[in-house]
């Protein structure tokens, strides 16, 4: 095992490279979320995307898009341009519930988290239930966060990468061209 | 109690150390001995500690819930104090002029301002009420992982350090590297794989 500093910097191109593949599969593979974990209905892009861009001369560009009816023609200039997603605002479906949140390449971790709704505590004994039911719900989200990013991580480290990556770069490629004539 | 609330910021770790020893009732006792200090140093600028998820400003462990199901809860508790920097500016300007006026002299050396901010912010600090900011904890000792609730550069640090320094585990942050190396779906020839990518352009 690597230093656990060292390791964190090294590898945080593989959280940007993970976010950017979830968006290719939430746009053009979304059939795949119930092979990855049965209870997974949908994966959607939520209303903010992150992108950035470093250049050679440790220059970085960092794009944010956010609002409900923002377009994502200047994200798919931007990955044509080579850049990565480092935060991705997401809607996850499974069966009638939804958990909406922002996820970070950098260190997998959640903000704005907002799990399915649970029942309001009104009585100090109903403090237990609402934990568990809450915790629960926590879990579960990071239950398909950790099957998508092992789904990911295999396909990554195996020989049908390529195939895949040519995919992404061919979609990246149409969206930016289709996009920009709108 | 940013558990229950509508929308979590949170930090997931995996538990690392022995811990085969470690009962409830010890849990209670290393939390108790590093509880938020009842009695505040007024001098302290930062001070940390423990405290009940049922109770964030009454830090005594003996009579308080921290099981819940499978679970261990319970608080950080991070008090910080600082002083505005106007009203450091305003004490600066009034404090200058009544040294001006007594000295007789112009103006303040560079090195005397120094000593004069100086003491103004800590004699401020004195008078300024810490504020307390309270992140959940919870440990799922089965899954031998913490969610902590905050993802804070400084929260996190603290966390970390008060942690180990509590209950002798350490909390290793599940990121990338981490979450691929502990992978228990992951085959060890996709670990090893793993740690040779270089990063790769989505675009031609």
């Amino acid at each position: 095992m690597l230093d656990i500093a060292v390791a964190y910097n090294r590898y945080i191109f593989i959280g940007q490279e993970f976010l950017t593949w979830l968006w290719f599969i939430s746009e053009n593979q979304d059939r795949l979320f119930p092979e990855i974990h049965p209870e997974m209905g949908d994966l959607r892009l939520g209303n903010r995307i992150v992108l950035q861009n470093r250049y050679g001369d440790d220059r970085i560009e960092t794009l944010t898009i956010k609002g409900d009816t923002a377009g994502l023609e200047e994200g798919m200039v931007a990955l044509q341009k080579g850049a990565v997603v480092t935060e991705l605002h997401m809607i996850l479906v499974s069966g009638d519930h939804e958990w909406i949140f922002t996820l970070k390449g950098e260190h997998l971790g959640f903000s704005g988290l907002k799990t399915p709704d649970t029942g309001h505590v009104t009585e100090k004994d109903e403090l237990e239930g609402a934990i568990i039911e809450k915790v629960f719900l926590i879990q579960k989200a990071f239950e398909f966060i950790d099957s998508l990013f092992n789904y990911f991580i295999k396909i990554r480290t195996s020989e049908k990468w390529k195939d895949h990556l040519l995919e992404i770069r061919n979609w990246v490629k149409r969206e930016s061209q289709t996009r920009k004539s709108y | 109690m940013a558990l229950l609330s509508n929308a979590n910021t949170l930090t997931r770790y995996r538990v690392e150390g022995k811990d085969d020893d470690i009962s409830l009732e010890s849990i209670r006792e290393k939390l108790q001995h590093n509880r938020f200090p009842e009695i505040e140093d007024p001098a302290a600028v930062f001070t940390s500690g423990w405290t009940p998820f049922e109770s964030h400003y009454l830090s005594d462990f003996s009579e308080k819930t921290i099981v819940f199901a499978n679970f261990i809860l319970f608080c950080l508790r991070i008090d910080k104090k600082s002083v505005p920097s106007k009203i450091l500016k305003k004490q600066m300007i009034l404090e200058t002029q009544k040294r001006l006026k007594e000295s007789g002299k112009e103006f303040l050396s560079k090195n005397e301002k120094k000593a004069l901010k100086e003491d103004l912010e800590a004699s401020l600090l004195l008078r300024i009420p810490a504020s307390p900011n309270i992140y959940d904890l919870l440990w799922d000792m089965e899954k031998k992982e913490v969610y902590f609730f905050s993802s804070q550069k400084a929260s996190n640090e603290e966390v970390e350090t008060l942690f180990t320094k509590t209950f002798g585990l350490h909390l290793i942050r599940i990121f990338p590297y981490t979450a691929a190396m502990h992978s228990k779906t992951l085959t060890d020839m996709e670990k090893d794989r793993f740690t040779t990518l270089s990063p790769v352009r989505f675009s031609e």
